[in-house]
């Protein structure tokens, strides 16, 4: 038979359809700019020139303290916010999908052991633990992706339990223990692709935290000083006199940076996320 | 004469997690059959008499609060895993909702090409079994390509049979596999389960509120009432 | 006299898959104070005719025809003036009752805010409307039920009220949409029993969509058989089943357990592509010649209307 109706596309559906649309262009601009960066760069980024130049032609941003090429910084540095971003979120979130999954399907004294260990997780305050980690070992760029991605998959994991224990309770899974399936087959194969769309949103949302977790801890001084990332300019910017001296060009386009890309993910996963309800019929 | 048997002895199950048994709330007490191969136990019950549950603790997926199922003879929770592998192929169940007994996520071709894989059917031969069994429960090719909600519930029914007929099962439990459908599919479904039976000698447990079915497809008539089971003659 | 005519109504939806026929050309009379049953399998569009008197169908439906009450044709009324008509003239009870009522809201509130909208009575006055409504439909305590939530009420209870809710206004044509599907067989009975009560009471005329045949049987005057989206058979109940004409209508019969569930071969076809000629020909074992490339028309045949070339 036929659903109830509809209700109507009004306007602000499509104003939802218009700014994911805006989401998807923003970050594929980034990704591209990060994938191609020394195609796209005009300079190499530790080449120099004269340093404190205003954005002039030959260089759109000016240049540094060093006479670095703020525009080639800023598109190199895109490579290294995103792959700390989308590491510290691939890592996150297969370590919240196995603990979600295995706790959601085992239940029992598995889901206690899981959950309490997540718990734990969840209570460690983050940033200050981060910041004495990265006081303590070398600064580094992989080490700050791996810090965050083993702190931050909590709530994935979370999500990923409440959804799998709804899903293991479902009769095809039953279906499939019933005909003697094994209990990877089953994990993988019949629950793990009926929650992939609510991992999906949950992953982007990751790499957003990831980004501005990074950011901020470059600011603090606390980040790898041989990798030239967003966070890590503006903590130049800052240190070395561009605050002071207003050189605008310098300190406001890293941060732009971050905040648009940071706005395209997190609009990329709420979309993502709302379509996923509207086919569930929740909202 | 050694003859093949699924057995339940007073089988109890208890909601709660009380450990006083006060706090406990029994849906099954005491419930004790026994089902041969090739014949028909039917099981009527109303809604909300735990006849699910009964179904599911017979097919060993949910755990007795006491008792144990026999089969062939050997209690499950003491089989060795060789045999439990025989049981879980040889005892099936078959559940109401037709839609949800189907992975949403894959197609029916994959949903049967798993199971012929699970039993060891080589590569060259599948596509030969599983057309068979297409003909067997009534269903065209072009259903293989098809997702789950882009079939009725009753092809669904017959899909969610089909995978459970290729293990070649002693005994299939069914429980409600009708009552979601239509008048004419449920017609066709119940008289496949009879010739299936009358060919192959399964033994089913079937489970259903409805007394016309039940006296249509049984042998023997139990009642479950207040968690309790009766025979009928 | 007849108080509702529908003549050629035709509802074809626009989907990915193509354009599916729901309803295909059905014509039919509903007459007043009369119990109609249309009956039919899951998918034959029973539920878009009920939808489509009320325009109550998604934004990728495509109407034509007419459906005439009174001098109105509603198919063609503004969203204003069949506001006035739903609820007071024509109501309409749908199949799922926790889900048709609101979760938040006092069960006695939703009543009497019908009373406050429509009949513009003041908060105390429906008040008073509303429990008298829900003693009459067979609550022991209307007090205590008035302040009652949906989900503090069984499936049974909520279809009650849905029933209260449907006939508050004294609809003079009550549409039932599936309203036992799912319940319990004594519900079921319960359920119907209150409805035909009512009806009889008020004097309105019910139009009751069911697949299931014992209660068209057992309460219906006539009885109108869907299927694939066609009116194939009409006639009184009782001629209706002691000797159906068409050979679905035989088959779908014998398919019942007092027949041993002897089963019709086949399955519903598609509604995207439905089969040329007569829809039910490639299941039917009286199949003539014509039946595979010409459609039978709806003809008048010894008080029924049937589809078929056997009745030629």
């Amino acid at each position: 038979m036929k659903k109830p109706a509809l209700p109507r596309q009004n306007g602000s559906a499509q104003k939802k359809s218009l700014s994911s649309l805006l989401a998807v262009v923003l970050f594929l601009v980034f990704f591209i700019l990060a994938l191609c960066a020394n195609i796209i760069a005009p300079h190499d980024p530790w080449e120099r020139f004269d340093p404190y130049l205003p954005p002039s032609v030959e260089h759109w941003l000016g240049t540094n303290d060093l006479g670095h090429d703020i525009l080639s910084e800023l598109i190199y540095g895109s490579r290294v916010s995103l792959l700390v971003g989308l590491g510290a979120a691939v890592l996150a979130t297969a370590i919240g999908l196995c603990v979600g999954l295995f706790a959601g399907y085992y239940k029992g004294v598995t889901d206690e052991i899981l959950m309490g260990i997540t718990d734990v997780f969840l209570m460690i305050p983050r940033i200050p633990l981060i910041i004495l980690l990265a006081a303590f070992l070398k600064p580094s760029f992989w080490i700050i992706a791996l810090v965050i991605g083993f702190l931050w998959w909590t709530s994935t994991a979370r999500v990923v339990r409440s959804k799998s224990l709804q899903v293991s309770e479902m009769n095809f899974v039953l279906s499939s223990k019933c005909l003697g399936f094994s209990d990877k087959h089953i994990i993988f194969t019949d629950i793990f692709p009926n929650i992939i769309q609510i991992v999906i949103p949950k992953f982007m949302l990751t790499v957003a935290a990831a980004m501005i977790t990074e950011a901020s801890l470059s600011f603090l001084g606390l980040g790898d000083p041989s990798m030239k990332s967003w966070g890590m300019m503006i903590n130049f910017a800052f240190t070395k006199g561009g605050l002071i001296n207003a050189l605008w060009w310098w300190f406001i386009p890293p941060g732009l940076c971050i905040m648009f890309f940071v706005y395209s993910v997190v609009l990329l996963g709420y979309s993502l996320e709302e379509k996923e309800q509207a086919v569930l019929g929740i909202s | 004469m050694f003859s093949l048997s699924l057995k339940a002895e007073n089988i109890s199950k208890a909601y709660g997690n009380g450990r006083s048994s006060k706090k406990r709330r029994y849906v099954l007490e005491d419930i004790s059959f026994e089902v041969q191969k090739g014949e028909t136990l039917g099981i009527m019950g109303e809604s909300g008499t735990g006849k699910t549950t009964l179904g599911k603790i017979v097919a060993g997926i949910e755990k007795a609060t006491r008792g144990e199922i026999f089969f062939a003879g050997n209690s499950i929770e003491e089989l060795s895993k060789i045999d439990y592998a025989r049981f879980r192929k040889k005892v099936q169940i078959v559940f109401q909702n037709p839609e949800g007994s189907l992975n949403p996520k894959k197609t029916v071709e994959k949903s049967f090409q798993q199971v012929l894989e699970l039993i060891g059917i080589p590569t060259e031969k599948r596509g030969e079994v599983l057309l068979d069994m297409l003909q067997t429960v009534g269903l065209s090719e072009d259903f293989l390509c098809r997702y789950p909600h882009q079939l009725s519930g009753g092809q669904n029914q017959k899909v969610a049979l089909g995978r459970v007929l290729l293990l070649e099962p002693d005994f299939i439990i069914l429980d409600e596999p009708t009552s979601a459908l239509d008048i004419s599919v449920q017609a066709q479904i119940l008289h496949l389960l009879k010739e299936w039976q009358a060919q192959k000698e399964i033994g089913y447990i079937l489970i259903s509120h409805e007394r016309e079915i039940i006296s249509f497809m049984a042998d023997r008539i139990a009642v479950l009432k207040e968690g309790r089971l009766a025979f009928t003659s | 006299m007849s108080c509702l005519h529908i003549k050629h109504l035709t509802v074809t939806f626009e989907t990915l898959m193509g354009t599916v026929v729901a309803v295909d050309d059905v014509s039919f009379d509903h007459e007043s104070k009369e119990t109609l049953a249309l009956v039919g399998e899951t998918g034959c569009g029973k539920s878009v005719i009920a939808s489509s008197i009320l325009k109550l169908l998604p934004d990728n439906a495509n109407l034509s025809g007419e459906i005439l009450y009174g001098d109105k044709d509603l198919l063609r009324l503004s969203e204003r003036e069949l506001a006035d008509i739903r609820g007071q003239e024509i109501s309409i009870i749908f199949q799922n009752p926790t889900l048709a009522l609101n979760p938040v809201y006092r069960i006695g509130d939703q009543i009497s805010e019908l009373f406050r909208v429509h009949k513009r009575a003041s908060s105390k006055k429906s008040k008073a409307y509303a429990t008298s409504l829900l003693g009459r439909m067979g609550f022991k305590d209307p007090e205590h039920a008035f302040h009652m939530y949906p989900s503090q009420f069984s499936e049974g209870m909520n279809q009650r009220v849905l029933i209260a809710l449907a006939l508050a206004l004294h609809p003079k044509i009550i549409i039932a949409d599936e309203p036992t599907k799912g319940l319990d067989d004594q519900l079921k009975e319960e359920i119907l029993k209150e409805l035909m009560k009512i009806k009889e009471e008020k004097e309105s005329s019910l139009f009751l969509i069911t697949h299931d045949f014992d209660a068209a049987r057992n309460i219906a005057d006539r009885v109108a058989l869907m299927y694939c989206g066609q009116i194939v058979e009409i006639a009184l109940s009782p001629d209706f089943f002691d000797e159906p004409f068409h050979p679905y209508a035989r088959g779908l019969l014998k398919s019942l357990p007092s027949h041993d569930f002897a089963p019709i071969p086949g399955a519903s076809p598609s509604m995207i592509s439905p089969p040329e000629g007569c829809r039910f020909h490639p299941r039917c074992a009286e199949r003539l010649e014509v039946c595979s490339h010409e459609m039978p028309e709806p003809i008048k045949k010894s008080g029924r209307i049937i589809r078929c070339f056997l009745y030629r």
